[in-house]
């Protein structure tokens, strides 16, 4: 950890050689600018922050290239001069991956904005990877379309850390995962080549080269552009709240509505605790219930068709429909972050979200739990099922804890982590659903893809960066010795 | 809510307000948002920043608060927040 007094200032030469590059004017090398873009939203980091400590350490300075030759000259010069790089969105990644570890170039990449080209044939958008989420989907709206990709922190991120970290956006269900809608990228390769992966609805070449990138978090080349599927704006939407008896009933019918054929564009199960607390506003008969949010969209005939086949699928179930005020107070507050007031107070606040197969659930989610308050007895779990398929779902837990010294509230978030981390992988789960690795997480990414995996990865990294220059000590590969962290030392 | 509190709170939010920035979004650098400046605030008021004269300027550089002030998902207004602490930096900066 390293406290917030900066360490010396970036050298002249290197300022001004950068300078040339983007303009003065983009290159932050003042200490107020490294302590702001030394952070992402990770809560590790916050905890620190709040303690009067960086999350890891100083970068040496910003810039912030306006195009992608600039970028490419950057990534030209921080490769001859041996210096590491951070890409940077929006900062809102929740594990480390933007954060610096000291020493780094951070290449804020907002000013790559804007939709290059909407094709409306093959219903496609071309778009610049700093642009924000919401200003994004504000413009396909006008358009007539949707991007489909509507996380929660739309619009506190950016499409090139949709894509980086293989997020995960509320309508998952229906129009899949960020990596099921790439279908070409740009990308600045670390000595200064543009690879061009061509945008293709389907191909057989060889192995995914688009796949290297989406979900490498910066350690393998900055994303510049992608081409990603769109769809048309829907016609038609019903919206759904109903509530079951038991947990085990709402998963089952929810495995049952996905492997029928139905594609909802939302589906949020909550356990007890997180229905507790969205259940308030309905009758007392209901607020016991587990209660679940649905919406079909698209025309009009297939919605009401969905709709009603959910509706007797759900009956089947045990479960029935409820008044629709939970399912309103969601989406009123569908892009907001819970967690800053909790923060602001001095609790241990941390959301783990993990993809568990069917057949694991429902008794995973009471191991996962059982996991976690094995460690923290009293602390707060509550968790929900929200990105759903026919072969598995991600179970999203968020968990508190209370305040406590830094030193004694960190060592008790990093050992329930590591337990529920286990935990999932021995129930045959993947580690991380859509946060993507980060710092935090980069100690459990053998246990997840093995020794041989993880070698795999590493050895690709090796082969386009290996001077080891970008975003180094992330995603669990090994950084240059002058590179560590506090997290794995 | 005492201004330290909206400080705090506006200090480890995620920013969800940046959306308000529409086409100046990519000129605006991440140490003018709101987030930013609360958290600069926070660290310099309880000492674990040294208030220089270059964190009192960019202090008041507010533009990019007030832009997102309508976007605020807490309906804070941070602008009236570093306003208000600002004499107590001032005079933090004095007294080195
Ligand atoms: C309140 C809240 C809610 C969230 N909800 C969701 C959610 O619903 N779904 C979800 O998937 N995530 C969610 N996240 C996590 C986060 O918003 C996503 O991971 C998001 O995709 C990160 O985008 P960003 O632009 O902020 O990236 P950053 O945080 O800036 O960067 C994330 C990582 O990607 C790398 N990177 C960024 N841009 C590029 C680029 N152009 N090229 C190469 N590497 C790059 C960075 O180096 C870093 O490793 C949430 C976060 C918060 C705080
Ligand atoms: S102004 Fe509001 S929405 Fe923006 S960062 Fe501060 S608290 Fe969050």
């Amino acid at each position: 950890m390293t406290e917030i007094a900066p360490p010396s200032a970036p050298p002249e030469d290197l300022v001004r050689r950068l300078a040339r590059i983007v303009g003065a004017g983009n290159v932050l090398s003042s200490d107020l600018d490294r302590f702001v873009y030394a952070r992402d939203r990770a809560p590790f980091g916050t905890y620190r922050l709040r303690e009067g400590h960086l999350p890891e350490g100083w970068p040496c300075v910003v810039v912030r290239p306006a195009d992608v030759s600039e970028v490419a000259d950057v990534l030209r010069l921080a490769c001859e001069a041996g210096i590491p790089v951070v890409p940077y969105g929006a900062g809102s990644g929740v594990l480390g991956g933007a954060a610096s570890l000291g020493g780094e170039i951070v290449i804020d990449l907002k000013r790559l904005s804007g939709i290059i080209e909407i094709d409306r044939v093959d219903h496609t958008a071309n778009v610049c990877a700093g642009m924000n989420g919401a200003l994004f989907e504000a413009e396909l709206r006008r358009a007539g379309f949707t991007c489909g990709h509507l996380p929660q922190s739309l619009a506190m991120s950016t499409v090139g850390g949709w894509v980086a970290c293989r997020g995960a956006g509320q309508a998952s269900s229906r129009y899949g995962k960020i990596e099921d809608m790439v279908l070409g990228l740009e990308v600045v390769l670390p000595d200064g080549r543009l690879l061009d992966i061509r945008p293709q609805s389907r191909r057989s070449t060889g192995p995914d080269l688009a796949g290297i990138f989406v979900g490498s978090e910066g350690t393998m080349g900055i994303i510049v552009s992608a081409t990603l599927r769109i769809w048309p704006v829907p016609a038609a939407r019903r919206n759904l709240a109903v509530g079951f008896a038991s947990l085990e009933g709402g998963l089952e019918c929810l495995r049952a509505i996905m492997q029928a054929g139905l594609r909802p564009a939302v589906v949020r199960l909550y356990d007890a605790v997180e229905s507790a607390a969205r259940t308030q506003s309905l009758d007392a008969a209901d607020r016991d219930l587990f209660l679940c949010l649905l919406s079909f969209e698209g025309p009009e005939r297939i919605v009401a068709a969905e709709e009603a086949e959910a509706l007797e699928m759900i009956g089947c179930a045990g479960g029935r429909r409820l008044a629709d005020a939970p399912f309103h107070e969601w989406e009123a507050v569908r892009y907001q972050s819970y967690s800053p007031q909790h923060q602001a107070a001095g609790r241990f606040m941390d959301t783990i979200e993990v993809t568990l197969p069917w057949h694991a659930l429902p008794q995973g989610y009471g191991r996962l739990r059982a996991a976690a308050q094995r460690v923290a007895p009293g602390a707060h779990f509550g968790a929900h099922w929200s990105h759903v398929y026919p072969d598995g779902a991600c179970q999203y837990m968020t968990l508190r804890l209370d305040p406590a010294p830094l030193a004694e509230g960190e060592a008790l978030h990093r050992s329930v982590w590591d337990a529920v981390e286990r935990e999932c992988v021995a129930l045959g789960g993947a580690i991380a659903h859509h946060h993507g690795i980060g710092l935090l997480r980069g100690r459990w990414m053998e246990l997840e893809h093995g020794a041989a995996g993880l070698d795999v990865i590493a050895a690709v990294k090796r082969t386009i960066d290996p001077r080891g220059i970008m975003n180094p000590g992330k995603l669990g590969l090994p950084a240059a010795a002058t590179v560590r962290n506090s997290i794995d030392g | 809510m005492a201004e330290q509190d909206i400080l705090a709170i506006c200090a480890f939010c995620p920013a969800p307000c940046r959306s308000a920035l529409g086409e100046v979004h990519g000129a605006t650098t991440e140490t003018r948002q709101p987030s930013a400046l609360a958290l600069v605030a926070r660290s310099a008021l309880g000492g674990r920043m040294p208030v220089t004269a270059d964190i009192l300027a960019r202090l008041g550089d507010l533009d990019t608060v007030r832009t997102c002030q309508s976007a605020c998902s807490y309906g804070l207004d941070i602008a009236a927040a570093l306003e208000a602490v600002r004499p107590r930096l001032e005079a933090m900066i004095d007294a080195r």
